[in-house]
């Protein structure tokens, strides 16, 4: 399971979609998922899952990576399908148990709810698949620049995203460690009824979490030591360029956008 | 200890140009709490450019709190630091403190925050507001003299510990300091891995001139410095050459510490009467002595 944690493990490559400047990508993969709740369709949602598909085709990224990617949420998904089963009320009842009515519209609403939350994860996947974490650390800084005046400081919140990203690995190794020396004192992890997973999964939370707090500390120390001071009077060594590449990808999702929508699907 | 208190005062005039220097420095961690601890006790303690200071001691002695005191990191309760004529309590010398002091830790993890290794190395630059193409420049140059150039675009995590830690000092040499204080570098690491590191130093050290401050429990590691510290309750309680510091082994037995291999071996060698010099710290040294006096006879 831990493996499978893909998210914000970007894919090197010179794609098209690698080669987009990150703030075009960003804006683009936030209009995209803002579209998916806009869709209400099933023809609009296959037509949603071809363009992504086609995206990633672009991005030239393995679909089997992908889909390794999606697998965690598989689970969400499910959960998401039978929570609308159980309570969308509207529409023609396809089933009596007990005190549980499913009726059509729930299947349908259902299957929606599932689809728009794989198909959101899908995009930001495809987003941190192709952006490295300094591309996008750069762009949140760029990005949210004007909100310097409000007292916001843009290249702290780029450097914790950034250092989030840069402390998935090291955190997942520390997980898979404790989950050993868990092991190796006789706890066995797929066995046990919810509770007893939960238990035992909080029991490699913990450590994990107090390692996080004290890494931090040391992180922030070490980062003070390199005469860091919140990114005053800091150069960037990354220099983002806007290009035609930017302007026909925010046309071509603009106007597909557009479409499924003029078109009401 | 009753510390006075570090309100705004004048800072002291006599000033050494060069070197580091403190003078009767005291800290205490969480003062006006109940888990005050005074982790320093009066320290003094002098570093000359370009001079290997290692400094030993007991866990909790003190070592990384006057570490951290040297590119302020903490400030004194009470005493100064001078780091080349800079008092550490001047708020507007502190950058350039840093500047000159580098500062590496134990966990390599912990202090790299760039994703490749080259970006980890521009970190430091970038924040000095060095222009870009110098930027580069002193990557490259870091990168060529701690021998990683070959893992530029690497993630850290596909490194091994001693190329993280290696990567970690690159990071701080890249920026030029004067001085690099390393608390427990090696610690983590296996003995291949610490060789790797401490060779790497001593080479900054030989052939760039850089003043290091080499924190250990490895007595065999303090044998190549100029000077041998030893701390003990948040006081320096010896200081000299290694030879000076390891010849009294009586002393350095009795604060919990080990003398290292080599001079206990020419110890003992003395003591079954062979001619060997009693502050021998190499190994050379006692080879060439025992061979000379078994040609002798
Ligand atoms: N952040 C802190 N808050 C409170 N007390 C601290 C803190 N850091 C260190 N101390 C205490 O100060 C004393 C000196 O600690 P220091 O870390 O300087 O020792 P050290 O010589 O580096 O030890 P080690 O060999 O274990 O690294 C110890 O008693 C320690 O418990
Ligand atoms: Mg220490």
């Amino acid at each position: 399971m831990l493996d499978d944690i893909i998210l914000g493990q970007y894919v090197p490559g010179d794609s098209f979609l690698h080669r987009l400047d990150p703030r075009t990508k960003m804006i683009l993969s936030a209009l995209l998922a803002v579209l998916v709740f806009v869709v209400h369709t099933w023809t609009g949602y296959a037509l949603y899952f071809a363009f992504t598909a086609a995206l990633a085709a672009v991005g030239r990224i393995p679909p089997r990576y992908l889909a390794r990617g999606m697998r965690p949420m598989v689970f969400f998904g499910v959960i998401t399908f039978l929570f609308q089963l159980v309570f969308v009320r509207e529409g023609r009842a396809v089933l009596d148990l007990w005190i549980l009515t499913v009726t059509d519209r729930g299947v349908v609403e259902g299957f929606f709810m599932c689809f728009r939350l794989l198909l959101v994860v899908l995009v930001v996947l495809l987003f941190t698949l192709t952006t490295s974490a300094v591309e996008l650390a750069e762009a949140v800084d760029r990005l949210l620049r004007p909100l310097r005046r409000v007292g916001v400081n843009s290249y702290d919140v780029g450097l914790v995203l950034s250092g989030a990203i840069r402390f998935v690995p090291t955190l997942l190794e520390q997980a898979d460690k404790v989950k050993k020396a868990q092991m190796a004192r006789g706890v066995v992890f797929e066995q046990g009824n919810l509770i007893e997973r939960g238990r035992k999964v909080t029991a490699i939370l913990v450590p994990l979490l107090l390692n996080v707090v004290r890494r931090a500390d040391e992180l922030g120390m070490a980062m003070e030591a390199r005469c860091y001071q919140g990114g005053v009077g800091r150069t960037s060594r990354m220099q983002l360029r806007t290009g035609a590449r930017d302007w026909v990808a925010a046309a071509v999702s603009v106007a597909w956008g557009v479409m499924l929508v003029w078109a009401g699907l | 200890m009753t510390a006075a208190v570090p309100e705004p005062r004048p800072l002291s005039r006599q000033v050494p140009a060069e070197g580091i220097r403190l003078r009767g420095v005291f800290h205490t961690y969480g003062r006006g709490t109940p888990h005050e601890v005074t982790a320093l006790r009066g320290v003094d303690l002098d570093i000359a450019p370009g001079q290997f200071v290692a400094v030993v001691g007991h866990n909790g002695s003190g070592k990384s709190t006057v570490a951290k005191h040297l590119n302020v990191l903490l400030q004194p309760t009470e005493g100064d630091v001078w780091v080349d004529g800079l008092n550490t309590r001047d708020p507007a010398a502190r950058m350039a403190i840093r500047r000159r002091v580098g500062m590496v830790f134990q966990n390599p993890d912990n202090q790299i925050v760039g994703i490749t290794v080259e970006h980890d190395v521009a970190f430091g630059l970038e924040n000095l507001g060095l222009p870009v193409e110098v930027i580069e420049q002193r990557i490259d140059e870091a990168l060529r003299l701690l021998g990683i150039e070959h893992l530029r675009h690497e993630p850290p995590h596909r490194l091994s510990a001693g190329q993280k830690q290696r990567l970690a000092i690159a990071g701080v040499v890249a920026m030029r300091p004067r001085y690099m204080v390393l608390d427990e570098a090696t610690a983590l690491l296996d003995p291949a891995g610490r060789a790797e590191v401490l060779d790497c130093i001593v080479r900054l050290n030989r052939e760039e001139g850089l003043g290091v401050v080499w924190i250990t429990h490895f007595m065999e590691e303090a044998v190549h410095a100029d000077q041998v510290v030893v701390m003990e309750g948040g006081q320096v309680v010896m200081a000299g050459t290694p030879r000076q510091v390891f010849q009294q082994a009586e002393e350095i037995r009795r604060l919990r510490l080990d003398v290292p291999l080599v001079t206990r071996i020419a110890a003992g060698l003395r003591e079954r009467g062979l001619p060997v010099p009693a502050d021998a710290v190499f190994l050379e040294e006692v080879v060439q002595s025992v061979c000379r006096s078994a040609s002798g006879d």
